[in-house]
């Protein structure tokens, strides 16, 4: 009796097996099927001439894809926010419907890497430029060219070329092609208190060690007062605060001439990245006593609140710190780019992109969407709902220049970014497995933050982690 | 006769073949994929079988939070489990041994903890244990003068153990009362006749009747303990650091985007599936042999 | 001291301790629905015990957020998950209840070992298989993931419910003509009903609040309550109040079924260990 248990059992098994196999075959089989059809069928076409205003556009739209249903995953982001305000006059103009799935930039991934998997519920994500290198190895979006570059699918009045060349080749891709199309940019700059370097005759710094000694001075000359804020939470954000002022020391994680070769060298150990990593953490000896759990929103919060003297992070999130009603601190603040380091600038270069889903099943209604959203025509009713500038027609807008006094300071720093990209690097490595290199490095510079460890040997295990995870 | 006696498969048949195909084919399945090193998002054309440097990096100790994982989850196993038994217990006499008008009311009040949707709860937690506007801090300051931050590295593992103990020992309340109610009255009234006090029914009476319900309860929270994700995830999401990094958060922050490690996080999902099954082992085999006795 | 002043006192403190108890239960539960009545300003000042109530957060998961989608998909999830581990789980209880087989303990303890998976573990593979399948985010994903844990359950909590009732009930049947199957549906099921509510209702609880599988294997056609948290984490900070309002709403429904059928609930949980 148990035998013939067993046995059934593992005829069961055979079963089963057989059963989601074939399930998985026939699914690869309707894929394609699918695809081709949408290739061969109707789908978004016109010419110029049909689309030389919105309106004119959105009846050109409206005739292959009206009432179509795009679903778009989004990071609950002031870009994000500002789009949703633009939702209605796009959809009044395509007969486009728009489903938001909005959440939190972590589990964003998270969903967007599991519907990739299979399930393709989404059309659009919104892609952080850190996530690039990993989906283009995972071929998780279409490349954008098949639509940016197509005039049959876009008018105009998008303009690929007016978005600023730092974003458009330096956050949008991995191994020179485009994935995405910037709809939010930063880098990353200084903002710090106006009040406080009259009151004790200080200038704001212009080299990394002027940095240190004025957040060394300022720490704990008022009660309640500490030298700096920045991101430094356990992994990715660590890592990334790190990466701040890593390049002006001339550090990296890895050599970014040898990614993708047989031989990919980690630089952890190098002096020029483990003094960047002392002096990092020597930073944060002068930030608040729980800076090891702050996030890029705490440690505004921390400036805000005026808890800091100084503020190094992302420029998209200067527009809280000059308004008003977020901000305690409004009006005593002023922006200076990134310190000059022993190895000149290396501004970062971040944001977000709007990209299409290999798995979506309505890319032509998707790129409506993101074309509509991110062309030059709207840049200014986008800026001025919230969003965050990529397009150089915004930074020269008169108007919103006045709106966004950081606009100049953002330009002087993106300059600086170019910079890098000059060099040929890359502010975030184009590596497939950055993320989790990051995940590392982050983790172990934590240690080194809460004195677990020294920072030379946090380089060292860091090192040996990397090497084992991408060998 | 013999058709007879295997009548009984007809009915357990499809329970038993539903539980092995869902339970039994995703085991072996986890097992061939944590000798892999698969992440997230490849064609399985790119996975390679890596042999056992998974567990490898696990056991010595090149995946420095492994062990620390271990250890809370074990540790936090042990206290939660005690706490809410005893707890539970303490309570389900006290229910047992009054008749009142509002019994009722209050087994409903009980219930509360246990239907609330535990990831929902926990983030009511978060904000009530903020440190600077919550509201546990604002009577702890109004009535004591102090404030504790709840979720710092020193108290995110209590704080996460105070509210699993609210949310699960009205389950052990509620169990032992049901269990308490089912005893029949000729034990006790002998055990008066022979002037036996409280104490003594209690050790001599009550808990050998009701031990059989204690283990299975004592089983129940043990594996619970063990598994528990969302109020740890909800809480601290593992941190600060990996304060109250659990084993299954262990899993998370290893399988979930930020590193996609499934091949990795598989084989630590391995090693939970390993440290309930043989505590759960254990465990049954005492409470059957209790129960043979 | 007399006897009975030392009762009384030992009556007082037990009294106490429930009702700090109760209180401790409640609490939470209460600021949860004072949080989803209040406005943002008022949930970040808790000196304010009292303020104006409004209905801000409910309209806005109702008219923003469409909650009621997760609503619906978590009810059907529920109830189907619910119905089919009733029916198989009871049928094996039957089984395990009436018959009597050498290796019947070791089968019974067996399929309670099933219920200890730990879902982080199994959810892996899980995840693989349904993407195989194209079962991502599909409610028949959960429902097949809650069955097989449902049914350890049920079998467990039914076994006990069948075995209190005697069977000369069901052999007075056969004598009269009844096949087996007619009369456990004819004789037993309608004796045994509280205990398929009591049993239903854990059912119903543990699909209803299950976070991990629904976190990971569904994005948003088939999204259910406990995820929709996620949704409320924003950068602008979590919005208390639409979280709460949804959690109100969420433990509404199952808190007034666990209420009704309480008595049936707690027969149940005995697990027919302790034989009267």
């Amino acid at each position: 009796m148990k035998k013939r248990t067993k046995k059934l059992l593992s005829m069961l098994l055979v079963g089963v097996m057989t059963v989601s196999l074939a399930a998985c075959g026939q699914k690869g089989g309707e894929e394609k099927e699918g695809g081709s059809e949408e290739g061969a069928g109707g789908g978004l076409s016109f010419t110029a001439e049909e689309t030389k205003t919105l309106e004119d556009w959105g009846a050109a739209v409206k005739k292959s894809l009206d009432g179509t249903e795009i679903t778009v995953a989004m990071a609950s982001h002031p870009s994000t926010d500002a789009f949703k305000k633009m939702e209605k006059e796009f959809t009044d103009l395509t007969g486009i419907k728009v489903v938001w799935d909005i959440v939190e930039e972590t589990n964003l991934k998270n969903k967007q890497l599991l519907d990739a998997q299979g399930a393709g519920s989404y059309d659009v994500f919104m892609v952080d430029a850190f996530w690039m290198s990993e989906y283009a190895s995972k071929n998780v979006l279409v490349p954008i060219s098949d639509f940016a570059e197509d005039e049959t699918k876009t008018p105009e009045w998008f303009d690929y070329e007016d978005i600023m060349p730092a974003y458009r080749n330096g956050i949008a891709g991995a191994g020179g092609v485009n994935y995405g199309i910037p709809t939010a940019g930063e880098t990353r700059f200084i903002a710090y208190r106006t009040d406080l370097f009259d009151q004790y005759g200080k200038k704001a710094p212009t080299t990394m060690d002027e940095f240190l000694e004025l957040a060394q001075f300022f720490n704990g000359k008022e009660d309640g007062l500490y030298g700096v804020s920045m991101r430094a939470q356990r992994g990715i954000h660590f890592a990334s605060g790190w990466m701040s002022l890593m390049y002006n020391f001339g550090g990296g994680f890895l050599d970014q001439e040898t990614i993708g070769s047989d031989d990919e060298v980690v630089t952890c150990t190098t002096d020029e990245t483990k003094e960047s990593l002392k002096y990092f953490v020597d930073l944060l000896k002068c930030a608040p006593p729980d800076v090891g759990s702050y996030t890029h929103e705490e440690a505004l919060g921390a400036f805000i609140s005026g808890k800091t003297a100084m503020w190094l992070d992302a420029t998209a999130l200067a527009g809280q710190i000059t308004d008003p009603e977020s901000s305690t601190v409004a009006d005593k603040v002023a922006f200076v780019p990134t310190p000059t380091g022993p190895a000149g600038d290396g501004a970062a270069l971040a944001g977000w992109n709007l990209g299409i889903p290999e798995t979506s099943k309505n890319k032509d209604a998707a790129w409506a969407f993101i074309s509509y959203m991110a062309s030059k025509e709207k840049v200014k009713e986008y800026v001025e709902n919230g969003g965050v500038a990529t397009r150089a027609s915004a930074f020269e807008d008169p108007e919103l220049q006045e709106a966004n006094p950081s606009y100049e300071a953002q330009k002087l720093a993106l300059e600086s970014a170019n910079g890098l990209v000059e060099k040929g690097l890359s502010w975030i490595p184009q590596h497939d497995s950055i993320n989790q290199i990051l995940d590392i490095a982050g983790g172990y510079g934590s240690s080194a933050l809460t004195g677990d460890t020294t920072t030379d040997q946090a380089c060292e295990d860091m090192q040996k982690d990397i090497e084992d995870l991408i060998k | 006769m013999r058709r007879k006696e295997k009548e009984y498969l007809k009915y357990i048949a499809p329970a038993m073949v539903t539980m092995i195909v869902l339970s039994v084919v995703p085991t072996i399945f986890l097992t061939i994929i944590s000798f892999t090193n698969y992440q997230l998002g490849w064609d399985f054309s790119k996975t390679e079988f890596v042999g056992v440097k998974n567990f490898v990096r696990l056991f010595s100790g090149a995946d420095r939070d492994f062990w620390h994982s271990v250890f809370i989850s074990l540790a936090f196993m042990v206290l939660a489990t005690a706490i809410e038994l005893v707890l539970g217990f303490l309570i389900g006499l006290c229910l047992n041994s009054s008749e009142f008008k509002l019994k009722p009311l209050v087994i409903g009040i009980m219930i509360i903890p246990l239907v609330i949707t535990p990831s929902i709860a926990a983030q009511m937690w978060k904000l009530m244990l903020n440190s600077e506007y919550g509201i546990v801090n604002h009577f702890l300051n109004t009535l004591f003068g102090f404030k504790i931050t709840w979720l710092s590295e020193k108290m995110a593992f209590w704080s996460i153990l105070m509210v699993d103990v609210w949310q699960y020992t009205p389950f052990v309340t509620l169990i032992v009362y049901a269990g308490l109610r089912s005893v029949p009255d000729e034990p006790y009234e002998s055990a008066a006749i022979d002037g036996a006090t409280k104490l003594q029914e209690l050790f001599y009476i009550t808990i050998p009747m009701i031990k059989k319900l204690v283990y299975l309860t004592l089983l129940f929270r043990v594996i619970d303990c063990l598994k528990l994700f969302d109020i740890a995830y909800v809480l601290t999401q593992g941190g600060p650091g990996t304060a109250t990094e659990f084993l299954s958060l262990h899993i998370f922050r290893m399988a979930n985007a930020q590193n996609g490690l499934i091949g990795r996080a598989a084989a630590i999902a391995l090693v939970l599936l390993v440290l309930t099954t043989c505590i759960s082992k254990v465990l049954i085999k005492k409470m059957r042999k209790e129960e043979a006795v | 001291m007399s006897r009975k002043g030392k009762r009384r006192i030992i009556s007082a403190v037990r009294g106490i301790f429930l009702l700090l108890v109760c209180l401790a239960c409640l609490i939470p539960f209460v600021w949860m629905i004072m949080v989803s009545f209040r406005n943002r300003v008022d949930i970040l000042d808790p000196s304010k015990i009292f303020v104006a109530p409004t209905l801000k957060n409910y309209q806005a998961i109702i008219e923003e957020s469409n909650i009621l989608d997760f609503f619906k998909n978590s009810l059907v999830i529920a109830v189907v998950s619910t119905l089919i581990s009733l029916v198989v789980g009871s049928f094996a209880a039957y089984g395990f209840a009436r018959y009597n087989w050498k290796t019947r303990e070791d089968r019974a303890f067996w399929v309670l070992s099933q219920k200890f998976l730990p879902p982080m573990a199994v959810v892996i593979p899980y995840f693989m298989m349904a993407s195989m399948a194209g079962l991502l985010d599909t409610k028949l994903v959960l429902i097949i993931c809650y069955t097989t844990f449902n049914i350890p359950f049920t079998i467990w909590m039914m076994r006990g419910f069948i075995e209190d009732m005697p069977i000369e009930l069901e052999e007075a049947g056969w004598v009269d003509g009844c096949s087996r199957f007619t009369g456990i549906v004819k004789i037993l099921l309608p004796l045994i009903t509280p205990g398929l509510v009591a049993t239903s209702i854990f059912c119903v609880i543990n699909s209803w609040n299950e976070f991990v599988f629904a976190n990971f294997l569904t994005s948003i056609q088939a999204k259910t309550i406990p995820t929709s948290v996620m949704m409320y984490l924003s950068v602008s900070g979590v919005k208390w109040g639409e979280m709460a309002a949804t959690g109100v709403l969420a433990v509404l429904p199952v808190l007034i079924f666990a209420i009704i059928v309480q008595k049936h609930m707690i027969r149940g949980l005995t697990f027919g260990s302790v034989k009267g």
